[in-house]
């Protein structure tokens, strides 16, 4: 029985790990999937505007650089040179963004300093009127490099054509000053991003609480209880659900109840005819004292006898079952006294089989929370099971003994025993142990159980003091004071 | 003596009256509520066995009508019903036993003995066991027709034993029935007083049985043994 409990727990807790959507899964992969796309279309936007105002900035250097080295060109005896002091060169290749190349070129485009190869504009970059500068993207020396070039009389007023200015840098910094802007600008996005999964995990988690403490108060449930769930902490959107499990239940009840009443009203009707058959067989075997007939008799007893037992079991057993008890309620009772009242009815028919049935345990009182009725029931089925199962001139004897939490009935017979490996399947319904040749029909064990259960007892089956026989054993928690 | 079987079904009813009849009971049947009712009306009977499940008139109803007429005529319960509280409304309703179907032949027997002796007991009436018999109202036992010396606490002892012979008696009732003659009655004082008893019927078949933990039982007369 307890591995049974136990797979159907294992298998509880594999299903609720295995990926079953969850709303908060579904929730989290409905908010992620957008806010990424958000996110990514916004870094690229982000990247966009940064490199645009990067690229402004230092296109304004780069020309203040240009007009520099502008202001350096010399005409000395109409040849155009570049006069550039020490300094000034180092510090054109040295500057925070990477070195400078420079290229002047006369006005009939021949060299007059700096790089030779350094690109020239294309073409086809119109010159800007108003200050005579052309802005452009090239490649030099197997790297992308932003250039400006600009025209620059050579001496104003003279007529003698404009030099070409050309100088350039390499787009590295750009890109990486960009990049920073756009860092700066997109790791807060995605850290809110990050916190609003966060607060959306958390919010769900906390939103479907109800849920979770729903599912809580239904697995720990008993089979046996099929009242409703409380409605009073659920919030507006989860009533529904608990009204329509409620009725569910409702409905359950009443099924099972129906069922339960059709077996107690069916055993009902079945004892009046039994108990006929019963007396009218007892009254004729007392009339044939031997013979053919009265062997027939003997049979026809012992046929009824079953019967008469089967229909009372079924009936413990539909009173023993979960679900709508059948007018019987739990109760405050001494259990010792219930154990004494209950053995006492059982002597004539031990004394009938020649058993020395007693009482052996505590006088004073031994409470428990039972329905008197069913507790009789069980002590009746144990007491039925050793009377039938042991020799004639065995021993029976019936004990209640306590500690401070709990709170036990047993019974122990000197009988055959039950071999430790039947111990467990005695408990199932019409289970018989096999070779005791006696007329059981294998329910009084699942009563029992059952009754315990509904008892929160234990019962336990195990050999006898000197290892012969059987002891059963039912633990109930004793009742508060 | 005279008893009246309520009950609706034919087999049952004729096997307990044939039953009873044989232990020289006179036995009248009726099958319905309304039947029981009149009958019962118009004559007195011993005992009744009063089935709870009738039709016309339900045993309840029955009892109900009995009492209220004044009637002490024991009345035991047969019924397919076993519930607590069908067993708590009979016996409320002034039933004096209840016995819940299907029952033992010898143990209806037995309660219909008990009951009808404790109908007469208040009469005076003479309980007989085998070779024993006891005048309750003479207070005097006899054995195989002569005088038993028993002592005042042995007989009431004898008595209680007697008045539920084949059931268990426990030391409680037993000293209840003491309380009076003995300031306080301990489980030992029962202990001797069984004793002796048993010492006195012993040669004359009658035997008291120890039930452990909880009593005592006056066997049947070996006569009566199935």
């Amino acid at each position: 029985m307890g591995d049974a409990v136990k797979d159907r727990w294992r298998q509880l807790k594999a299903r609720r790990r295995s990926g079953a959507t969850t709303l908060r899964r579904q929730l989290i992969a409905w908010l992620a999937g957008p806010l990424f796309i958000l996110w990514s279309v916004s870094t690229i936007i982000a990247y966009d505007i940064a490199k645009r105002f990067v690229n402004l900035a230092y296109d304004r250097a780069l020309l203040e650089a240009a007009l520099d080295v502008g202001r350096q060109v010399k005409v000395i005896n109409d040849r155009i040179y570049l006069d550039l002091p020490e300094v000034a060169l180092q510090i054109l290749q040295t500057r925070e963004s990477g070195g400078l190349y420079y290229l002047v070129t006369g006005p009939e485009e021949e060299f007059v300093s700096g790089e030779p190869d350094l690109p020239r504009p294309p073409a086809e970059i119109p010159e800007t009127t108003a200050d005579r500068v052309r802005y452009y993207d090239e490649e030099f020396r197997g790297r992308e490099i932003r250039a400006v070039a600009l025209r620059a009389p050579v001496e104003p007023g003279t007529g003698k054509g404009a030099v070409q200015i050309h100088v350039a840098e390499r787009v590295t910094a750009r890109d990486e000053f960009a990049r920073q802007i756009m860092l700066r600008m997109v790791l807060p996005q995605g850290i809110l991003i990050l916190l609003a999964g966060f607060a959306v995990w958390y919010g769900v988690g906390r939103g479907l609480a109800p849920l979770s403490t729903l599912r809580r108060e239904i697995e720990s449930r008993s089979h046996r209880d099929l009242s409703a769930l409380s409605e009073e902490q659920a919030p507006q959107e989860v009533r529904p659900l608990i009204h329509a499990m409620n009725d569910l239940l409702a409905r359950l009840a009443t099924a099972i109840a129906a069922q339960q009443r059709f077996i107690a009203d069916a055993a009902h009707q079945l004892r009046t005819p039994i108990a006929g058959l019963k007396t009218q067989t007892e009254l004729a075997l007392r009339q044939s004292q031997s013979g053919n007939v009265h062997d027939t008799l003997k049979q026809l007893q012992t046929a009824t006898e079953q019967s008469a037992r089967l229909v009372n079991q079924l009936l413990s057993l539909a009173r023993a079952e979960p679900g709508v008890k059948l007018g019987h309620a739990v109760e405050r009772l001494d259990l010792a006294r219930l154990a004494r009242d209950s053995t006492t009815e059982w002597v004539p028919r031990a004394l009938a089989r020649s058993i020395d049935l007693g009482y052996d345990g505590e006088e004073g009182a031994a409470w428990i929370e039972g329905d008197p009725f069913l507790v009789r029931d069980m002590l009746g089925n144990l007491l039925d099971n050793a009377i039938r199962y042991t020799q004639r001139g065995g021993q029976v004897t019936v004990r209640v003994t306590g500690n401070s939490h709990t709170v036990a009935l047993s019974v122990e017979d000197n009988g055959p025993g039950i071999p430790e490996s039947e111990r467990e399947r005695v408990f199932e319904r019409f289970y018989r142990v096999l070779g005791t040749g006696t007329e059981g029909c294998g329910l009084g064990l699942a009563i029992v159980r059952e009754i315990a259960l509904s008892h929160h007892a234990g019962v336990t089956l195990a050999a006898g003091a000197d290892g012969r026989g059987t002891v059963a054993r039912v633990a109930f928690p004793r009742a508060a004071r | 003596m005279r008893i009246l079987i309520v009950e609706d079904d034919p087999v049952l009813a004729d096997g307990l009256a044939r039953s009873l009849r044989g232990s020289d009971y006179a036995v009248d049947a009726a099958t319905d509520g309304a039947e029981a009712d009149h009958v019962l009306s118009a004559q007195s009977y011993d005992l009744v066995i009063l089935d709870l499940g009738l039709p016309v008139l339900e045993g309840h109803e029955v009892l109900r009508r009995l009492r209220r007429r004044g009637s002490k005529t024991p009345v035991l319960i047969l019924t397919a019903l076993d519930s607590l509280e069908e067993r708590v409304k009979g016996l409320d309703l002034g039933a004096d036993d209840y016995l819940t179907k299907p029952f033992d032949l010898p143990e209806l027997e037995a309660r219909v003995r008990a009951l009808v002796r404790r109908g007469q007991s208040g009469g005076g009436s003479l309980l007989s066991h085998g070779a024993l018999t006891v005048d309750m109202a003479g207070r005097r036992a006899t054995l195989h027709g002569k005088p038993l010396d028993l002592s005042a606490r042995e007989l009431g002892v004898l008595e209680v034993l007697l008045l539920r012979s084949g059931r268990v008696v426990n030391k409680d009732q037993l000293a209840e029935k003491l309380y009076g003659w003995d300031e306080e009655v301990g489980a030992n004082a029962i202990e001797v007083y069984v004793h002796r008893l048993r010492r006195k019927l012993e040669p004359a078949g009658v035997s008291i049985r120890t039930i452990r933990g909880l009593g005592y039982l006056l066997e049947k007369p070996a006569h009566a043994r199935d």
